[in-house]
């Protein structure tokens, strides 16, 4: 029963695995461009003391 | 901006993959999602004056976010257009067709949301390869093969130099990057003023035949009236603003060029808008008519840009999105009356008035709306680049107000030839009009009214 949902409806699950897979995407962009900001001399702030480095 | 991205290629992809009779109850619900999505995702940052929702090679800003928002606007609504249209076609037909429109939407989401000049390049020939299928496979008449050519070799006759235009700067500032181009100014490498000035020209003919200003036009007439409805509605409301949007992006390159350069072309953009708003008076086929008023309009846009102003670059944005909307459903309703007559010819689609009485009314706002009447977006794009033309040069004023004087005379000639008038002897059997087709009509008319509320989400923000 199921087997024969998932073989009839399949297509329906193609966009929002695109979708999800553009966010997920998105979402690792970003934290590649927030990983090392602390290192940018534009953004770069003393940490507060015990405040991690924000790429650890 | 890969969220986007990825979803109208899902689009795309499940267009070729869904059995056929959830091809279209698919496709239109999808393609509705995405336009909820673009607004969910672009909207918040709409004052923002940086880019925003970063990707690798993906952004947008405030003069990118309003076109990706009418470009997922329009998909719905040109399906939903086009649906009578290809419902007596062998499913093949429709799948393709449906796979190209999607696919046309996924490559000007990438081209107004690249952040290289490279990519956008690509993407935006890329949009070409759908369009001259649309035109050429789904139009109506023979000379649909013509109008395919004429789209081709213009567009490409621009392309070439704009390629090689983008590899010498590649090559010279080894970037080229967009949001780098104002720290990239090639006035500061040293050309002499002939060589840079043969430069800009190759880098801005390819916008100038995709807008297209006069002179550049004559694919535009033919491709529209050959189209199908959707090619149309998607070719006036976004394709043509290619070409607004590259301009913006290349003159930020070349300060120089545009100082001593911008003068003639600018005159010449206005004489361009005086001159095709006279030709629309002489028009006898509708879409003829409407794709004559989008070379008008765009000469406009085109004069706001060369400006430099802030005043002529928030007036060319504005109009851009407002003219969009209004081509759109102006090529809407003429497919409209064109599916009752089966003719485009404008002294044979007299008096629709009495037949179809709410489409009336819609030719009427939306032909009010085309001639810039207050308060649409279309007036206060307009009045931003009149008014900044005019301080530039007080003689312009004679010539933009008689090219609004003739806008306003086609606009009420288009309407009052289609819906006054006693009916021709040739009409028979006129079907009634669909919800459907009301309610698309509506959805133009819907973002453009809104915005007459708020006309800051679509301003520049820098």
């Amino acid at each position: 029963m199921v087997l024969q949902l998932i073989g009839r409806w399949w297509w329906v699950t193609v966009t929002p695995a695109f979708i999800a897979l553009g966010y997920y995407l998105d979402k690792r962009s970003d934290n590649n461009y927030s990983r090392f900001k602390n290192k940018s001399v534009l953004y770069r702030r003393e940490l507060q003391p015990g405040e991690k480095d924000p790429w650890t | 901006m890969l969220t986007l991205t990825f979803f109208s290629l899902g689009i795309t992809i499940t267009a070729l993959i869904v059995p056929g009779r959830w091809l279209w109850p698919s496709l239109l619900v999808q393609s509705s999602i995405l336009p909820l999505i673009t607004l969910i995702l672009l909207l918040p940052h709409h004052s923002s004056s940086t880019w925003h929702t970063l990707s690798t090679s993906l952004a947008t800003d405030s003069l990118s976010s309003p076109l990706i928002i009418l470009s997922a606007w329009l998909l719905p609504l040109s399906l939903l257009a086009s649906r009578q249209h290809l419902s007596k076609e062998p499913l093949a037909r429709q799948r393709s067709y449906l796979t190209l429109l999607s696919s046309l939407v996924l490559s000007l989401i990438i081209t107004f949301s690249a952040l290289d000049l490279i990519l956008f390049y690509i993407a935006f020939e890329a949009t070409l390869v759908p369009t001259l299928i649309v035109i050429t496979r789904w139009g109506n008449q023979p000379e649909r093969l013509q109008a395919g050519t004429y789209f081709l070799f213009y567009t490409l006759f621009g392309s070439f130099p704009l390629l090689i235009s983008l590899l010498s700067l590649l090559s010279l500032t080894s970037s080229a990057s967009i949001p780098l181009s104002s720290l990239n100014d090639l006035s500061t490498l040293e050309f002499s003023n002939p060589s840079l000035a043969l430069w800009w020209i190759a880098s801005i003919i390819a916008f100038l035949a995709k807008l297209p200003i006069y002179g550049l036009h004559l694919w535009l007439p033919k491709a529209h009236v050959e189209a199908p409805i959707a090619g149309s509605m998607i070719l006036a409301a976004i394709l043509l603003k290619l070409g607004g949007y590259g301009l913006v992006r290349i003159t930020a390159l070349f300060s120089l060029p545009n100082s001593f350069a911008s003068e003639p072309i600018i005159t010449f953009c206005i004489w361009g808008g005086l001159i095709t708003s006279i030709i629309c008076i002489r028009q006898t086929d509708m879409k003829a008519l409407i794709a004559y008023s989008s070379v008008g309009h765009m000469s406009l846009v085109a004069a706001g840009i060369f400006s430099e102003t802030t005043w002529g670059l928030n007036g060319a944005l504005i109009l851009m999105i407002a003219h969009g909307l209004i081509s759109s459903a102006l090529f809407c309703l003429a497919n409209l009356s064109y599916e009752r007559t089966f003719t485009r010819t404008l002294s044979l689609n007299r008096g629709l008035k009495l037949i179809t009485p709410l489409s009336a009314a819609w030719w009427l706002i939306v032909s009010a709306a085309n001639l810039a009447l207050p308060p649409t977006p279309n007036f206060s794009g307009e009045l931003l680049i009149v008014t900044n033309l005019i301080s530039w040069n007080p003689w312009t004023a004679l010539f933009l107000g008689l090219t609004a004087l003739f806008t306003a005379i086609y606009s009420l000639y288009l309407y009052q030839s289609s819906q006054h008038s006693p009916n021709p002897s040739s009409f028979k059997k006129i079907s009634q009009t669909l919800t459907i087709e009301h309610l698309n009509i509506f959805l133009h008319l819907t973002p453009l009214i809104l915005l007459i509320g708020k006309p800051e989400l679509i301003s520049l923000a820098w």
